[in-house]
């Protein structure tokens, strides 16, 4: 019976559940879904992590490349990020070019990423005009149920926080590089981003703010680039976001920054203990 | 059949290139002992026995021995003896052996498929329980010893499951390396030095022999007299960052404390002197070398020095006296070579070296100097106990290592060839000493033969073109057994267009694929021989008897197999259509060049065979002014044959072979043969067609050539093949008919070598035949003695669907590999060939002293290189510097009134030097032109003449004057004179 | 000779397994909630998503009424491999490998059941090993299972190889990267074990037609045995999702 009240008011449907104060899905409005996390699942890349939050997968992995650094920025490295949304992830996405969705939040995620300066490029130059390496960040979405940014966030600072640099030697006479992958370093990497979706529903009398929303919610709240998207590091804001959908209030907004702040502890937590274990990736 | 194993994943990290690698580990991998009984084997996977006999008196209850890769790389000869047996080789081993030294991991194979042997070998690396995972910052070394310590707890543990105690086989771990014998033993391994165990094995003489000598560290500096080599690493850096270059090292033959090793950046090869400049390379090995600042170079000595006959022990002697005369007195700049000294060697290139046990003179002694028979290789230390049966022997030594404590590297014994002098030692010598495959057929090859009796399957003539009835004969040398070409020709009805007679050719080749099928033991033997080597008293077959002298040669009267090409031609020479097919002959006779020469001058013979040898020569002589008209060169090589005493199989007597107007009529045939054979290949197949090609050679090789023609007034084109045929045909000498054979000799050694190759490896233009002139060629006639043609055969046979292809023919990467074995057994076969034909000259001169005619070759600095046309042979007349001034811009010497320059002819006088049994040479002295005080004369008694000079002699000192003792009668002197 | 080192004398690969034997399988259906039908599979260290959409409407250029049109889509996550890859999908090899997995797919759906509809397949390799198509083909075959799609047999792919042992020619089933990159020939068939019928062969490289029989047979073999793995994979699924549901009625 519910799934045809679903189909034939889908509003009707969603405004029953949130008239009383549950979400389709059972969960609080400022209630987030499980976040299951796992690092180093995939050999091929130099570093990775695959992270589920509720029904949303996504994998990043690290590759390494030897480059010269920019002659404007002799002394820093590089880090690419880069997200891919495949068809497969999410009815919605056709094969083809990536979409503007797509390339949004691939700005987005790497926007957060620099401004949260959790990554010194500094760090990642091994001779100053000569020799740099580049971070190849690439995440992958293979089931997109929404929050898509927070599970990408996440991804990333789990395969960054495990990433190792082999050492490497250059001689400056012969231009010779030696890599040697037995000594290797941790990255550096400061603080820990976090990013918190909500997407805000408007009742006829207020807003409700749903916190870590799925898809259909998304979906019923404005959807594509509707979320209000909060990410702090360490306490600093280091990116806010909110594009159409409906309008935010002032005092949710702080809510907001409380809730995102739970879910830092949270997130770091998760992480922490998923490279402790490092264990046997299970999709 | 599908099971899963506990699964690991290793990775591997490159440049920045991750690599991941998957790997297995198994719990279906059997132990092979038969005392087991937990395995589930098989009764023929059992190869280790339940109770093995200890031969060892350290160890005298049964085990099995577990050996460490050292002990396989070191002590390969003690393994390769039946003593050892019940032995355990794991894959860790295995691995490293093969990663190390192929040929090594080769042998230790053969044994480990020696069923009698009883060795095993055990995955370990794959086994549940035995597979060690390499922690982090442990060296690979460390990690596989471990491996190795952790197999030989398993295999202690594993037989003593369900086995009553004591009855069950233990574990000896034979390791040279103290630390890991450490390890183990507190493990509670058993194990043991080599040396120890070997030691006290009972029952087998001379194992001790075979002992591979104790490696003393490079970084160990007691009593050093060598500067230490530099590691590997240093080296990698060196030649990374220029300062120290690689290359070949080749040891001087004439000086043993000098050597070169050619560097890509200079011109000329780098020039290395003394012990410490040559730092205990020896000659073939890959070396790391560092060049002196310009001001330290010097020039090559032209002094011959031969180490000391007896052992001076472990010193290095005073080198500057040896040496002086390479300073540069003159520093003339051309004279000058970059100099430098070896700092490290990159990889040995040692094989085992033929040569003599020079005895100690100490009796009971253990320790000897053997000399070997190659010159450039340095004398070499072993240990045996059995010198006094060893002094008189040609025998085989193989190197171990040569530490910088040690004037001589140390070898050990590996057999005994045979007495010197004898005969078979000294071909033995001359087989091994060039590689050549000799041992007899194996039994796999042998159960490919069909039985002695065969006869032609009758459905075999169904399928073939039958040419019994046709007249076709074979012309060959005499004394051939193995015949593989035949001929006949015929004229056939009908003119061509322009009113020509036409003829049908037909060239008739063994076929022998139809016995050698491919992939057999048989195809993979003869591959590996590659040619049939002829001795002068022995013949190495490619092929075995039954097929070589029997079932595929071509027989006079007797029904064979043949694979034959037929031409049509016209009676101008030109090829109307060629065809090829397989087919059923009966030759009607087996001629030798002189019968058949006979068979067509006697006009009064027209049976059918004279007629169709007059109409092969007729055309033959048409076909190759056709060649020569293209541009074909035609060059001479001293060619001999011996008489051989049919009893002792001792030359008796020599000879220039006689060439007729037969032996280029085969030679045509068999050239054009060749020609259509290669055209329909290289069509059919552009990517595998096995061909023959002859590069065209570089002017820089006519340098000195010309220089000489110069001399003797003529100039001589060699800008093309074509011009270059043209003028040597017309420089002639008309009162010196040897001038233009003695010009062509020359120009032949200005040659590059033919080839082969594969077709897909070379671009078409390259596939020229400089020699014959013409685009393409290969070889098809001679089957029997020629794996070339064997592949070439079958290649045909596919082209026409007489025969099925498979792959590994058709493999451009494998032909090429097979091209390479070919060239380099072809050219090996050669050397065997000449140095076969010297070693017979020896024998004939051991007893004589003859006058001969001689030409001048070449003129060196302190000699000419002379050759005696009527027995091919060739060798230095040492002129004395005192007397003669060699003139080095136009290469002659001078002594008053006498210039010799090349090509002069000369009379020698010829005897041979027995005082250094190793190297017996062919001393030649100048009779004429008369130099006073030189030269020697033959019958003035009263005069005092030079008595045979040593080389040494030559070179060193002014020749000293000793009464002539021997009385020796001139022989005729020759009718050049 | 191509890869005469690809077999050990004791008759072992380079990774330890015998000519024989597959690599190791692990996979599971419906493990995302967004496409119709999912399914990952490990084939060794090839590590293979398949996502299966519809039927749905076909797009009106693509409609027909003969049946369903199948659209597949292969991709390579750029980290999947060694050395970074920069395009993921839409480069010659995946278009390639997109064509070979709708021809395979094809062949085992029964198109006719829906006509003017679209299925679409996406199969994303995050970690190649080696047959990274065969292991798509076989991901695929599960998705398509999980989204209900009627099927007429299991459609099975795997690759086989050529080495020899001693001399003698030994076909190896379910080629990794190493022996692939060893050079030798590599036959990959794409089959429905069940009817006997081959859906699609490629080889590379040259193999002699002496030897083909052989090695195909072999590679029939290994997509026999993957059939096995893929169906009680399958009956473990519908097993487990019984209980599941039976709790949610309760």
């Amino acid at each position: 019976m519910a799934e045809i009240y679903k189909l034939i008011h889908p509003l009707k449907y969603f405004t029953d559940y949130i008239s009383r104060e549950v979400r389709p899905d059972g969960r609080k409005f400022d209630e987030q879904r499980n976040i299951k996390l796992n690092v180093n699942s995939l050999k091929t890349a130099e570093a990775s992590a695959v992270v589920k939050c509720g029904n949303t997968t996504v994998v990043c992995g690290i590759q390494l490349e030897l480059a010269t650094p920019k002659a404007e920025e002799p002394d820093l490295g590089y880090l690419v990020t880069n997200l891919e949304l495949p068809a497969l992830c999410s009815p919605k996405y056709r094969p083809g070019p990536p979409s503007d969705h797509a390339q949004v939040t691939n700005y987005l995620v790497s926007d957060i990423i620099t401004n949260s300066k959790c990554i010194n490029l500094k760090d990642l130059c091994i001779v100053p005009d000569k020799l740099a390496w580049v971070l190849y960040c690439d995440i992958v979405c293979l089931d997109n149920d929404g929050s898509l940014v927070d599970a990408c966030i996440i991804a990333l600072m789990a395969s960054l926080k495990t990433l190792c640099l082999p050492s490497v030697t250059y001689d400056n006479d012969t231009e010779d590089i030696k890599v040697n992958a037995d000594i290797r370093t941790p990255l550096k990497v400061h603080g820990l981003p976090v990013a918190t979706s909500f997407a805000v529903y408007k009742l006829p009398d207020r807003n409700i703010l749903l916190t870590d929303p799925s898809a259909y919610e998304e979906e019923m709240c404005g959807g594509i680039g509707a979320n209000f998207i909060v990410c702090s590091n360490e306490g600093l804001l280091c990116g806010t976001q909110k594009f159409g959908g409906s309008n935010l209030l002032s005092d949710s907004q702080e809510e907001s920054l409380k809730i995102s702040r739970d879910r830092t502890n949270v997130v770091k937590k998760v992480i922490e203990t998923s490279i402790k274990n490092d264990n046997e990736f299970v999709s | 059949m599908w099971t899963t194993k506990t699964f690991l994943t290793k990775t591997k990290r490159g440049n920045i290139l991750k690599i991941v690698r998957e790997h297995y580990l198994r719990d279906d991998l059997l132990c092979g002992s038969s005392a087991c009984n937990i395995c589930p084997h098989k009764d023929e996977e059992y190869v280790l026995d339940s109770k093995p006999d200890s031969v060892c008196a350290l160890f005298d209850y049964p085990h099995y021995l577990l050996l460490d890769t050292n002990v396989v790389l070191h002590q390969i000869d003690v393994l390769e003896e039946d003593a050892l047996k019940n032995v355990i080789m794991l894959q860790t081993v295995l691995e490293e052996v093969k990663h190390q030294n192929t040929a090594i991991f080769q042998r230790i194979l053969e044994v480990i498929n020696n069923k009698k042997r009883k060795f095993y070998s055990f995955v370990n690396e794959h086994h549940k329980d035995t597979y060690v995972e390499r922690n982090p910052g442990e060296k690979q070394n460390d990690r596989n010893d471990r491996a190795i310590r952790k197999a030989a707890s398993w295999y202690a543990l594993h037989l003593s499951v369900n086995n009553v105690a004591g009855q069950f086989p233990q574990i000896v771990l034979l390791t040279d390396d103290e630390n890991n014998r450490k390890i183990a033993q507190e493990e509670g391994i058993v194990c043991c030095s080599v040396k120890d165990y070997i030691e006290n094995v009972n029952g087998f003489v001379g194992l001790i022999d075979k002992l591979s000598k104790n490696v003393i560290p490079e970084t160990c500096s007691k009593d050093a007299l060598y500067p230490a080599h530099f590691t590997p690493t240093q080296i990698h850096t060196g030649i990374r960052n220029g300062k120290l270059y690689q290359g070949t090292f080749h040891a001087s033959r004439d000086n043993f404390l000098e050597g070169t090793v050619s560097v890509n950046r200079f011109e000329k090869p780098i020039l290395l002197q003394g012990h410490i400049g040559i730092n205990r390379a020896v000659d073939g090995d890959l070396v790391a070398i560092e060049v002196f600042p310009e001001e330290e170079w010097r020039k090559p000595s032209d002094i011959v020095l031969e180490d000391k006959a007896d052992d001076p022990g472990d010193l290095l002697e005073e080198e500057s006296a040896l040496l002086s005369s390479a300073k540069p007195l003159d520093s003339s700049k051309d004279e000058i070579t970059p100099t430098g000294k070896v700092v490290g060697i990159i990889r040995r290139k040692w094989r085992q070296y033929c040569g003599i046990l020079m005895p100690s003179k100490f009796p009971g002694a253990t320790r000897h100097l053997f000399t070997p028979a190659e010159k450039r290789i340095p004398r070499v230390r072993i240990e045996t106990r059995q010198s006094d049966v060893l002094a008189s022997q040609r025998i085989l030594v193989a190197l171990d290592s040569w530490p910088r404590n040690s004037r001589y590297p140390l070898g050990h014994f590996v057999r005994a060839l045979g007495p010197i002098g004898d005969k078979d030692a000294e071909n033995e010598v001359i087989l091994l000493e060039h590689d050549v495959p000799h041992a007899r057929f194996s039994e796999a090859v042998l159960a490919c033969l069909p039985p002695n009796d065969w006869t032609i399957p009758e459905e075999e003539i169904k399928k073939r073109v039958d040419l019994r009835s046709i007249c076709i004969c074979s012309v060959d040398p005499p004394g051939c057994t193995d015949i593989d070409d035949a001929l006949h020709a015929r004229p056939i009805d009908g003119v061509t267009a322009d009113g020509l007679k036409k003829y049908e050719v037909g060239v008739h080749i063994a076929d022998v694929t139809y016995f050698v099928r491919p992939n057999t033991a048989l195809d993979k033997e003869a591959a590996s021989r590659s040619t049939t080597v002829y001795l002068v008293d022995r013949r190495i077959d490619m092929v075995p008897d039954l097929l070589s002298s029997n079932l595929c040669s071509l027989r006079g009267g007797e029904e064979r197999l043949a694979f034959s090409c037929v031409w049509e031609i016209d009676e101008n020479a030109n090829v109307l259509s060629t065809k090829f097919h397989k087919s059923v002959i009966k030759s009607a006779a087996a001629m030798t060049y002189e019968e058949a020469q006979i068979t067509i001058d006697n006009s009064s013979r027209k049976d059918e065979i004279a007629r169709s040898l007059r109409t092969l020569n007729a055309l033959a002589k048409k076909l190759k002014q056709k060649r020569l008209d293209n541009g074909a060169l035609l060059l001479a090589s001293p060619e001999i044959r011996f008489q051989v005493d049919s009893e002792t199989h001792d030359p008796v007597e020599v000879q220039a072979k006689k060439i007729m107007d037969t032996n280029s009529m085969v030679e045509e045939f068999m050239l054009l043969a060749n020609v259509s054979v290669a055209e329909k290949l290289a069509e059919e197949f552009p990517q595998c067609a096995l061909l023959r090609r002859h590069p065209s050679p570089p002017p820089a090789n006519f340098t000195t050539f010309l220089k000489a023609t110069r001399q003797q007034g003529f100039e001589i084109d060699v800008s093309t093949n074509k011009s270059f045929s043209k003028s040597l045909d017309e420089a002639v000498l008309p009162g010196r008919p040897f001038f233009n054979t003695m010009l062509r000799i020359m120009a032949t050694r200005c040659m590059q070598q033919a080839v082969y190759f594969s077709s897909g490896t070379l671009s078409h233009p390259d596939y020229y035949h400089y020699g014959l002139a013409c685009p393409i060629y290969t070889h098809f006639t001679s089957p029997i003695r020629r794996y070339a043609d064997v592949i070439v055969h079958r290649l045909l046979a596919a082209c026409i669907g007489e025969d099925v292809t498979h792959a590994s023919l058709l493999d451009t990467k494998q032909a090429d590999s097979i091209c390479d074995n070919l060239n380099y057994r072809h050219r090996q076969a050669q050397y065997a060939g000449r140095a076969s034909v010297a070693l017979n000259t020896h024998i004939l001169f051991k007893n004589r002293i003859e006058i001969e005619s001689a030409v001048v070759l070449s003129v060196k600095r302190n000699a000419l290189q002379v050759l005696i046309p009527k027995y091919g042979l060739e060798g230095p007349l040492y002129l004395p510097s005192d007397k003669f001034t060699y003139n080095e811009e136009e290469h002659y010497q001078i002594c008053s009134d006498v210039t010799l320059k090349t090509f002069d002819e000369l009379t020698v006088r010829l005897t041979l030097d027995s005082t250094n049994l190793q190297h017996r040479k062919l001393v030649f002295q100048l009779v004429k032109p008369h130099v006073p005080g030189f030269s020697y004369v033959p019958e003035d008694s009263g005069m005092e003449v030079e008595s045979v000079a040593s080389a040494e002699e030559v070179k060193e000192t002014p020749i000293k004057k000793r009464k002539e003792t021997k009385q020796s009668k001139p022989k005729k002197k020759s009718k050049n004179q | 000779m191509p890869g005469p080192d690809l077999l050990s004398s004791q008759g072992l690969r380079l990774d330890g397994r015998r000519p024989n034997e597959l690599r190791r399988i692990r996979c599971k259906l419906g493990v995302f909630t967004q496409p119709d039908g999912s399914a990952y599979l490990e084939q060794g260290n090839t590590k293979v998503l398949a996502a299966v959409y519809g039927p749905h409407q076909a797009s009106k250029s693509k409609s027909t009424t003969e049946g369903v049109v199948v659209n597949c889509q292969y991709s390579m996550a750029t980290f999947s491999t060694g050395e970074r890859k920069n395009r993921p999908r839409g480069d010659r090899k995946s278009q390639e490998m997109s064509l070979h997995l709708r021809q395979a797919l094809t062949a085992a759906i029964k198109t006719e059941l829906y006509p003017r509809s679209q299925i679409d397949i996406y199969v994303e390799v995050l970690q190649a090993d080696g047959g990274a198509y065969c292991a798509g083909v076989n991901a695929a075959s599960l998705a398509l299972i999980d989204a209900g799609i009627p099927l007429r047999a299991y459609a099975c792919a795997c690759s086989a190889s050529m080495a020899w042992r001693n001399g003698e020619p030994e076909p190896l089933l379910d080629v990794g990267h190493v022996e692939e990159a060893a050079g030798g020939v590599v036959l990959t068939v794409a089959s429905l074990p069940n009817t006997g019928s081959i859906a699609l062969l490629e080889m590379s490289h040259r193999l002699h037609m002496d030897y083909f029989k052989v090695v195909l047979s072999r590679a029939m073999q290994g997509c026999r045995d993957i059939e096995i793995i893929l169906d009680k994979a399958v009956r473990d699924h519908l097993a487990e999702g019984w209980t599941k549901q039976d709790v949610v009625t309760i």
